[in-house]
C-alpha cells in the first residue's frame, strides 16, 4: 500500500501522467546485498514474513536447505541456495537472497494493463496495489526474474514492496534490520552502488575473487536492489539469476507503439463504411421497389396474406 | 542489560547484548584496532561483554602492570580504581592488584595449569587423544587403549555398542540447524516452515553407490535403534580416507523425535536422533557422544 | 467431414426446427432456417462481450471506459475467457453447419478479382456464379476460423500463464491482439454489410426469409438453385410487371404502408 510520503511516478494502464512524473525531490533507495557475507540464517525471511503478517504454508523437503522452490504469493523473500563446485575440485555453497528486484524500468509495470495495479515511486520502489489488480497475471510474463506470485483464491498477485510502508516512514527494510552479519544494507541509490563497486574491487584486489563484480543490470535500466557476487559473469549459478534480463517485446515495443495505431487503423473501418454508405449508397435488391421501398434495412413489407409456413 | 524484574525480554540468553539501544551489535564494522595487536573491540559483538581476550588480566603482571608496554590489554588504573584498557577486562574491575585475586578466575586456584591436579580431570594430569567408543580405526597413538579407559558408560540393554566387522562403517554425527533449537522450535509455525521435516545429510559419493536420490527415504541403523528420515544428498560432506580406506560419514541434525505443531502431523521422525548415538559420557564434562559413532544406512 | 458430423448436424437442424416457426410470404425464399439463426445470434451473444471485454484489456485508453460496463476490472478479466469459450462452442457448430456452403470454389477466386466493382457498386447486379455465399463472406468466415484457432491456441496459455510460460504467454499477446484487431475490423465490415450495405439482408436472420428479387440479384447461382428457375429472366419479368403497375395504377391496389 502507498504511504502518503510517497509519490508515484509511474502507473501501470495509466493514461495520462502521474502525479509524481518528472518531479525528483527524494533520493532513489536501493538495498545492497553481499552475497559473499551472507550466511544463510533466514533471519531476513522470517523478519519479512512477520512484518507483512503473512500466513504460514506448509512446505515440504526437496533436498536442499532452501526454504522452498521459489518465492510465494505469501513468501516474497527466499534464500536460494546452490552448491556450486569449482574446477579444482572445491566446493562453493552459493547463498542468494532472492526478492523483487525493483527494476528501473519494470517489466511488470510494462505489462500490467490495470489501471493503478502496478506502481513505480520517484524513490524507486515498484509497488502493487492489489485492489486494482484484476488478476490477469501478465506481470508473471513481462517480469524476468520470476518474482510476482498469483493467489487463486483472491485473485491477486503479490511479491516484495521494499518495506515501501516503513520506508515511506524513514526507516528501513524489516529485511535489512534483521541482518546480523550486515551483508543487507540500504540507502541511496548511488551510495549503494559506490560501497557495492568498492566492496567488489576489495573482493578482486583482495580475496582471490578475480570475477567478483556488481550486478545491477543495465538491461533493464538497473535496479533498485543490487547484489555483490563473487563472479558477476555466472549469475545464473546463484540459483537462476539471469545474466541479460530482458522485457519480452510484447510489453515494450508492440504494446506501446504498435497496439495503439493499430488500434486507431481498425477503428477506421467505422467512418469508412459510413462514408462509404454516404458516397457509393447501398446495393438495393433489383429492381428497386418504388415510392414504397424502406431504404435501409428491411425492403418492401410483406404483399398480401402470407404464402406458407414452414417448421423450419 | 538484562533485569530480573520483569522490564526485559530476552529470548535466549546466549543473545543477550547482541542488541541494545544503539543497534545490533553484531552489525558493527569499527575497525579500530586501538592496541595495534589486531584486537578490533568494536567490529560485531562478543559475547557475553564484548571481551575480546578471556584471562586478559594476565597479560599484566601482581601489580597491574602490563608485562609488555608495548603490547597492553587492560591495566590497573590506581587513581580510578579500576582495570581500564583497550578491552574489558576478564576479571573483577574494581578488584585491585594487592588483593592478588588470580587472573585465571575460573579456576579456583586462579592461575593457570601447566598439567591438571589429580582430583580436576578423571582422566589424567595432561590431555590425550582417545578414539570415540565406536570409531572406524583403532587409536594409532596405542590401539592398546583405543577408548577413554574412566568414560562413564551405562549397563541398559540398550547400551550396546557396534564395530565395523558388524557391518557399522559409516560414521555418524549429530548437530543442529539454524532454524531450528532443540525440541521446541516444532511447536512455531514459522521455524516449521523453513525447515519442515527431519532428514539426513548424505555425501553424493555414498548416495550413488546406493543409487539413492535426495528426498527418498533412509533408514539409518546403530547397535541401539534405527531412524528413518528423508535424505538430502549433498557435496558438502566429503569422503575421508582414514587408514587407507575411504570412509563415509552422514549428519543428522537433532530437532525432531517428539510431537509437533498440526502443520508437521505424520512428517516427522518419532524416534530422537539420540537412540542411534552412545550414551557413553565424557568423564570430566559429562556431555555424551553425541558427534561421532559408527551406523549402517540403507534405502527405507 | 464425416458422416457422423452430418448426422449430428442435421439432428441438430431438425430438434431446433420442431420449435420453431419460419413464415415465407409471397415473393420471398428461405434463406436461414432457425438453427442457423439460433447458432448465429448465440454466437454473436458471446463474441460482442467477449470482444469488448478483450479490448477493454487491450490498451489503457480503452480499460477506463469499457471496464465499468463488465463490473470492473477483475470482473472483466475473469468473463472475457467464460464469453470466449461460449464463442468457440457455438461457432464450433455454426463452422459444422456452415462448412458445405463456405467452401471455396475457383469462382470465388474469380469473384475476389472483381472485390474493387463489387466495393464502388459499379454494377447492380452479382455475377451469375455468386452463389448461397459470396466470396467475400466466406472470407470473412475462414478469418473467423482462424481467428477462432489463434485466440484459443494463445489464450489457454494467457489463462494458465504459470502453467505455460513467460515466452508462450508473451507470444500469445501479440497473437491474441493480431486476431482480435482482425475480428474488429471483420466485425464492422460484417455489421455494415447485413444492415446498411445491403438492404433487405438483416431479415434473413431474424425472420430467416429474404424476397427473391434480393435473391436474384445478389445470390443468382443459389436463386437457380432453389427455385429452378433462371434469374435473370424473373427480373425481366419483375421489371416488366413494375412498368404495368406504374401505367396502370387502378389495376392494383395499393401497397399497405
Amino acid at each position: 500500500m502507498p504511504t502518503g510520503m510517497l509519490q508515484i511516478r509511474q502507473i501501470s494502464g495509466h493514461v495520462g501522467s502521474a502525479p509524481g512524473a518528472g518531479v525528483q525531490r527524494e533520493e532513489e533507495v536501493c538495498k545492497y546485498i553481499d552475497v559473499t557475507t551472507c550466511i544463510g540464517c533466514k533471519a531476513c525471511e522470517v523478519a519479512c514474513v512477520e512484518w507483512n503478517d503473512m500466513p504460514f504454508q506448509q512446505t515440504t523437503f526437496d533436498n536442499t536447505y532452501q526454504t522452498m522452490p521459489a518465492t510465494a504469493w505469501n513468501y516474497w523473500n527466499l534464500i536460494k541456495f546452490n552448491e556450486q563446485p569449482r574446477e579444482d575440485g572445491t566446493l562453493q555453497w552459493l547463498m542468494r537472497k532472492d526478492q523483487c528486484m525493483h527494476c528501473e524500468d519494470p517489466g511488470c509495470l510494462r505489462a500490467c494493463p490495470a489501471d493503478g495495479a502496478i506502481v513505480q515511486y520517484t524513490n524507486g520502489i515498484v509497488d502493487f496495489q492489489q485492489e486494482n489488480c484484476i488478476g490477469c497475471q501478465y506481470c508473471v510474463s513481462g517480469c524476468p526474474f520470476d518474482i510476482p506470485k498469483f493467489n487463486g483464491t483472491t485473485k491477486k498477485v503479490y511479491k516484495c514492496t521494499l518495506c515501501s510502508d516503513r520506508v515511506g516512514q524513514g526507516l528501513e527494510p524489516a529485511c535489512i534490520k534483521s541482518c546480523p552479519t550486515g551483508c543487507l544494507k540500504f540507502g541511496t541509490k548511488a551510495d549503494m552502488r559506490a560501497l557495492a563497486d568498492s566492496r567488489a574491487r576489495q573482493l578482486r584486489e583482495h580475496s582471490g575473487f578475480p570475477n567478483a563484480g556488481v550486478y545491477d543490470p543495465p538491461s533493464i535500466g538497473g535496479t533498485h536492489v543490487i547484489y555483490v557476487l563473487h563472479d558477476v559473469t555466472h549469475p545464473e549459478r546463484y540459483g537462476g539469476l539471469p545474466a541479460n534480463p530482458t522485457i519480452p517485446p510484447a510489453f515494450t515495443i508492440w504494446k506501446r507503439v504498435a497496439k495503439p495505431i493499430a488500434l486507431a487503423l481498425a477503428l477506421l473501418a467505422a467512418p469508412v463504411a459510413f462514408f462509404h454508405y454516404v458516397m457509393e449508397g447501398p446495393k438495393e435488391p433489383q429492381p428497386p421497389s418504388g415510392p414504397f421501398s424502406t431504404g435501409f434495412g428491411e425492403s418492401a413489407p410483406p404483399s398480401g396474406p402470407a404464402e406458407r409456413e414452414v417448421p423450419r | 542489560m538484562l533485569k530480573d524484574d520483569g522490564s526485559t525480554l530476552c529470548g535466549n540468553w546466549l543473545y543477550s547484548g547482541s542488541w541494545t539501544e544503539a543497534g545490533a551489535m553484531s552489525q558493527r564494522r569499527g575497525t579500530d584496532d586501538p592496541s595495534g595487536l589486531g584486537v578490533y573491540p568494536n567490529w560485531a559483538w562478543s559475547w557475553p561483554a564484548n571481551r575480546r581476550v578471556m584471562y586478559n588480566r594476565a597479560s599484566c603482571d601482581p601489580s597491574g602492570k602490563p608485562w609488555d608496554a608495548e603490547r597492553r590489554q587492560i591495566w590497573w588504573n590506581e587513581p580510578a580504581g579500576r582495570w581500564v584498557g583497550v578491552d574489558v577486562p576478564d576479571f573483577k574491575a574494581d578488584s585491585a592488584p594487592k588483593d592478588h585475586m588470580g587472573p585465571f578466575i575460573m579456576n579456583p586456584e586462579g592461575i593457570g595449569r601447566l598439567f591438571g591436579p589429580l582430583a580436576a580431570f578423571q582422566d589424567g594430569p595432561f590431555p590425550e587423544f582417545y578414539e570415540p567408543i565406536e570409531s572406524p580405526i583403532l587409536n594409532p597413538l596405542h590401539p592398546k587403549q583405543s577408548t577413554n579407559p574412566v568414560v562413564q558408560k551405562f549397563k541398559t540393554p540398550l547400551d550396546k555398542y557396534g564395530s565395523p566387522s558388524e557391518g557399522y562403517t559409516v560414521i555418524c554425527t549429530t548437530y543442529r540447524l539454524t532454524e531450528h533449537y532443540h525440541y521446541w522450535t516444532k511447536n512455531n509455525p514459522m521455524n516449521v516452515e523453513l525447515v519442515p521435516e527431519p532428514f539426513v545429510e548424505i555425501p553424493v559419493e555414498l548416495a550413488g553407490e546406493m543409487g539413492l536420490s535426495g528426498g527418498e527415504r533412509v533408514k539409518v541403523s546403530s547397535a541401539r535403534g534405527a531412524y528413518i528420515a528423508k535424505a538430502m544428498v549433498t557435496r558438502r560432506i566429503r569422503p575421508m580416507l582414514i587408514d587407507g580406506k575411504k570412509t563415509y560419514q552422514i549428519g543428522i541434525p537433532i530437532h525432531w523425535g517428539y510431537r509437533g505443531i498440526a502443520e508437521d502431523a505424520g512428517r516427522t521422525a518419532l524416534t530422537s536422533a539420540n537412540l542411534l548415538s552412545p550414551t557413553v559420557i565424557d568423564p570430566n564434562a559429562y556431555t555424551p557422544e553425541f558427534k561421532g559413532f559408527l551406523v549402517k544406512i540403507e534405502k527405507a | 467431414m464425416s458422416t457422423a458430423v452430418d448426422r449430428f448436424d442435421e439432428a441438430a437442424r431438425a430438434k431446433v426446427g420442431a420449435h420453431a416457426r419460419t413464415t415465407i410470404h409471397r415473393d420471398e425464399l428461405l434463406r436461414h432456417p432457425a438453427y442457423t439463426r439460433v447458432l448465429h445470434w448465440c454466437v454473436a451473444a458471446c463474441f460482442v462481450p467477449a470482444l469488448l471485454s478483450g479490448f477493454a484489456v487491450y490498451s489503457p485508453c480503452l480499460y477506463r471506459w469499457v471496464t465499468p460496463l463488465f463490473g470492473g476490472g477483475p470482473m472483466t478479466r475473469l468473463l472475457h475467457p467464460w464469453f470466449s469459450l461460449g464463442f468457440v462452442v457455438f461457432f464450433t457448430l455454426q463452422f459444422l453447419n456452415w462448412l458445405q456452403p463456405m467452401s471455396w470454389t475457383p469462382d470465388d477466386r474469380r469473384w475476389m478479382r472483381r472485390l474493387k466493382q463489387y466495393v464502388s457498386n459499379d454494377e447492380p447486379f452479382e455475377p451469375e456464379y455468386v452463389d448461397f455465399f459470396n466470396a467475400g463472406q466466406k472470407v470473412y468466415f475462414w478469418a473467423i476460423v482462424v481467428s477462432a484457432i489463434l485466440f484459443l491456441a494463445s489464450g489457454i496459455p494467457m489463462w494458465f500463464p504459470v502453467t505455460f510460460g513467460r515466452i508462450l504467454v508473451s507470444i500469445g499477446y501479440v497473437l491474441h491482439d493480431l486476431a482480435g484487431l482482425v475480428m474488429l475490423v471483420g466485425f464492422i465490415v460484417h455489421i455494415y454489410e447485413g444492415t446498411a450495405a445491403e438492404p433487405g439482408t438483416f431479415q434473413s436472420m431474424t425472420r430467416g426469409t429474404v424476397e427473391k428479387r434480393w435473391a436474384w440479384t445478389h445470390h443468382p447461382a443459389w436463386y437457380r438453385r432453389a427455385t429452378g428457375r433462371d434469374p435473370r429472366a424473373d427480373y425481366a419479368d419483375a421489371v416488366a410487371r413494375q412498368a404495368r403497375s406504374a401505367a396502370a395504377p387502378d389495376q392494383h391496389p395499393p401497397r399497405p404502408s
